[in-house]
């Protein structure tokens, strides 16, 4: 049985738009109706490439002195005659198509699994209409949140000035990954960054109000800020897997693992900066306490004689710092 | 005839003279007197700094003593206590003559301290046995701003009432560089030493008492003068025994504040003030009440001790839904109402301690936080706030700052003000 080959036409996104069987070799792509594969790309030549198979099973693609030329995808650099071998894949641009070729010996990917998280959601994603209700929703859950924080009485200016702060985040956060797909993928697919933008955000604000639930039900400010900390870190790793996803086909794990380790790195930033701040010497005190409406019943309090019997742990803190001595600044005579 | 003339115009001429001659020594100004006889008495102190070999402080003093003892104010010369290593203190004579100073005593809690010059047989004043009577003249000498040395006429008004702190109410106007001077009678004793003013010829005085006192603990008991820091810890611990007891707690007055039944003025030495906000453009009013000790020990230039101070707030609103409200009873809670001044060469920086404390049906949500002194070891300030949880659009917060108190003295205070909040119906 003799070699056999498919000619797939990538559309910008690099999805298949034509597959075509090519069985029988030598075979020509181009321009005119003779060929094998007909490509219907003004600067393509009316015959364009020929491709043949080699003594070792590998296919040829000569370029057939054409006016444009023809390159490998990442190259500027015309080719003559390029060799895939046995089992190789090579994607190529003549004109403005990009052509991908393999032999039946190729071998594929094992089936990805249809359980993960951000398959259907991704799918869902892709309708811009979808994505678009559902920023629509989160911008209005993100208003709504801030709206809560003004102490004064609201005016309709203070709730489109907070929209139009809002819109502004938005646009950058999402222009961004756009700008970035556009250089990746061929296209700006912003609706659908914006539509996980939106939900990131609704989330954040969920992690948000969990942590201050934490503080007011626990007294536990620094619990509430560990829970605050590894939350944010995992929820911008997985924002940031799934802007990853829209916007480049590498494997999930590395995905998730580029997602992750670009996360921790912003959150340990913060966290540094945060600690170093906070061991400055201040003479600001900002009580740290959260009042809710909701769950009083459920607060976790102590009997005035337990809270002052226990300040033994905050007076050694102290003393340990004062042991330290005065911090004077040494002054070199 | 002539003769008759002569004699008579020589009479006239005597008679005439005569009240010419009475007048410029009896009218002379009585200020002009007193600072002619007696300002040989008063020095300038200044503080300089060693690296630079500039004045860090400028201050006066008087002479006490023929050996060279001169009273003037702690304050003038605390950054001589606190950091030897990098100050020294001077003696700037009339003349421009230069002479070391050295500190015997402090007395911190009255603000006083005795320092000691190479010279002797200098003229020196007496100290008053006894407080003038009120309306009294008295006259104020001092180096105010560094411009030479001053004198400014005064009343003496009494000791002050309800004092945390005995001082004397002087009426003149005191300015700075003028501390540590004398404020004498015409009879050139002491009746206090220049430590204060608030502006509009409203100034205090050391007591003389507190003069006589130090200056006899100098002679019976020396300190080490290596160890002031010490015997300024010792003062100011004992001081708060005095005035911070916890009969303050239990005999102090309430207040009202909606349902709530609040610590009020504790003592006669505590001042309150109250206030309400309604502003049209506010969706929630506010009530506020507050009190504090009128004075304070001084410590340095940006720390003091001996400050209790607690203020209420209760927060009322019919317009913002339950959500909004907590949000801003969180934000209210979050900061501090009061100040706290000091660096981070004194004072540590501040460990807090949240929780949620139930006393009867009422829930605090509380927070206890503390610094401790670096060089004073063994006294902290401490600020303590808490807030009444509410399901109700309406909230109460108290916050409470004692400084430069023992931790323990510091904790059993705020249990007993906790324990002042009562609600009734």
């Amino acid at each position: 049985m003799g070699k056999i080959a498919f000619v797939e036409l990538l559309d910008r996104r690099g999805h298949i738009r034509e597959r075509v069987k090519i069985d029988s070799f030598p075979a020509t792509v181009g321009r005119a109706y003779a060929n094998a594969v007909i490509v219907d790309d003004r600067f393509v030549d009316p015959e364009h490439l020929r491709l043949s198979v080699d003594g070792e099973g590998a296919i040829v693609v000569e370029d057939l002195n054409t006016l444009n030329g023809t390159r490998l995808r990442k190259s500027r650099q015309r080719i003559d005659r390029h060799r895939i071998p046995a089992g190789g894949e090579a994607v190529i641009r003549v004109g403005q198509t990009v052509l991908r070729l393999r032999g039946d010996d190729f071998a594929v990917r094992p089936a990805a699994s249809s359980g993960t998280l951000f398959e259907p959601f991704g799918r869902y994603m892709e309708n811009a209409a979808i994505a678009s209700v559902v920023f629509v929703i989160g911008f209005g859950i993100n208003i709504f949140t801030f709206a809560q924080a003004i102490d004064k009485k609201v005016i309709w200016s203070d709730l489109t000035g907070m929209s139009l702060v809002l819109l502004i985040v938005f646009a950058l956060w999402t222009g961004f990954w756009s700008f970035l797909n556009r250089l990746v993928a061929h296209s700006f697919r912003f609706m659908t960054h914006l539509g996980i933008s939106g939900i990131a955000s609704v989330v954040l604000l969920m992690l948000f109000t969990a942590k201050e639930y934490i503080e007011f039900l626990l007294s536990a400010p620094l619990g509430a800020q560990v829970f605050g900390f590894t939350g944010f870190t995992v929820i911008f790793s997985l924002l940031l897997y799934a802007h990853l996803s829209v916007m480049v086909e590498s494997s999930g794990r590395k995905r998730l693992l580029a997602s992750t380790l670009i996360s921790a790195g912003i959150v340990g930033i913060v966290l540094l900066t945060h600690y170093s701040y906070k061991k400055e010497f201040s003479n600001e005190l900002r009580f740290s306490s959260v009042m809710k409406p909701l769950g009083r019943k459920w607060v976790k309090t102590v009997s005035p004689n337990e809270f002052f019997g226990d300040l033994d742990k905050l007076k050694a803190r102290i003393d340990a710092m004062t042991q330290e001595g005065p911090k004077e600044k040494k002054i070199k005579k | 005839m002539k003769r008759v003339l002569c004699v008579t115009f020589f009479f006239l001429l005597v008679i005439a003279s005569r009240p010419v001659l009475s007048i410029s020594e009896e009218m002379l100004p009585e200020t002009e007197k007193v600072f002619g006889k007696y300002s040989d008495r008063v020095v300038k102190i200044q503080v300089v700094e060693k690296g630079s070999g500039a004045k860090a402080v400028i201050g006066s003093g008087f002479f006490v003593g023929s050996e060279g003892t001169i009273v003037t104010n702690y304050h003038v010369v605390s950054k001589l206590i606190l950091h030897p290593d990098r100050y020294r203190a001077e003696l700037v004579e009339p003349a421009g003559t230069v002479r070391a100073l050295s500190v015997k005593n402090v007395d911190v809690i009255n603000d006083l301290a005795l320092v000691k010059a190479e010279k002797s047989g200098a003229p020196f004043f007496a100290i008053a046995a006894r407080e003038p009577q009120q309306g009294t003249r008295l006259y104020s000498m001092g180096f105010p701003q560094d411009i030479g040395l001053s004198i400014v006429e005064g009343t003496y008004n009494g000791l002050m009432k309800h004092a945390l702190y005995r001082k004397t109410h002087f009426t003149a106007p005191i300015n700075p560089g003028m501390s540590g001077g004398p404020t004498i009678n015409a009879s050139g004793e002491v009746v206090g030493v220049n430590v204060s003013s608030r502006g509009q010829a409203i100034s205090f005085l050391v007591p003389t008492e507190a003069v006589a006192r130090l200056m006899k603990l100098a002679d019976t008991a020396k300190i080490d003068p290596q160890n002031f820091l010490e015997d300024i810890r010792s003062q100011i611990l004992a001081h708060q025994e005095v005035f911070f007891s916890d009969d303050l707690i239990r005999s102090g007055q309430t207040i009202r504040i909606g349902h709530y039944r609040l610590p009020g003025q504790l003592s006669p030495f505590f001042k309150c003030w109250g206030d309400s906000s309604h502003q049209e453009n506010s969706p929630y009013q506010s009530v506020d009440h507050r009190c504090s000790t009128d004075d304070y020990i001084y410590i340095s230039g940006e720390h003091s001790s001996g400050i209790m101070r607690f203020s209420h707030r209760s927060i009322t609103s019919d317009e913002m839904n339950p959500f909004r409200f907590n949000h801003l009873y969180s934000e209210s809670f979050k900061t501090s109402g009061h100040y706290m001044a000091g660096n981070e060469e004194e004072v540590t920086k501040f460990e807090c301690k949240s929780g949620a404390v139930k006393r009867g049906e009422i829930i605090f949500k509380t927070a206890f936080c503390a610094r401790g002194y670096r060089k004073l070891r063994g006294l902290y300030d401490v600020v303590f706030k808490a807030a009444v949880l509410s399901s109700e659009n309406s909230g109460l917060e108290t916050e409470l700052d004692i400084s430069g108190v023992s931790f323990e003295k510091a904790v059993s205070l705020t249990k007993g003000y906790l324990g002042m909040m009562t609600w009734e119906k």
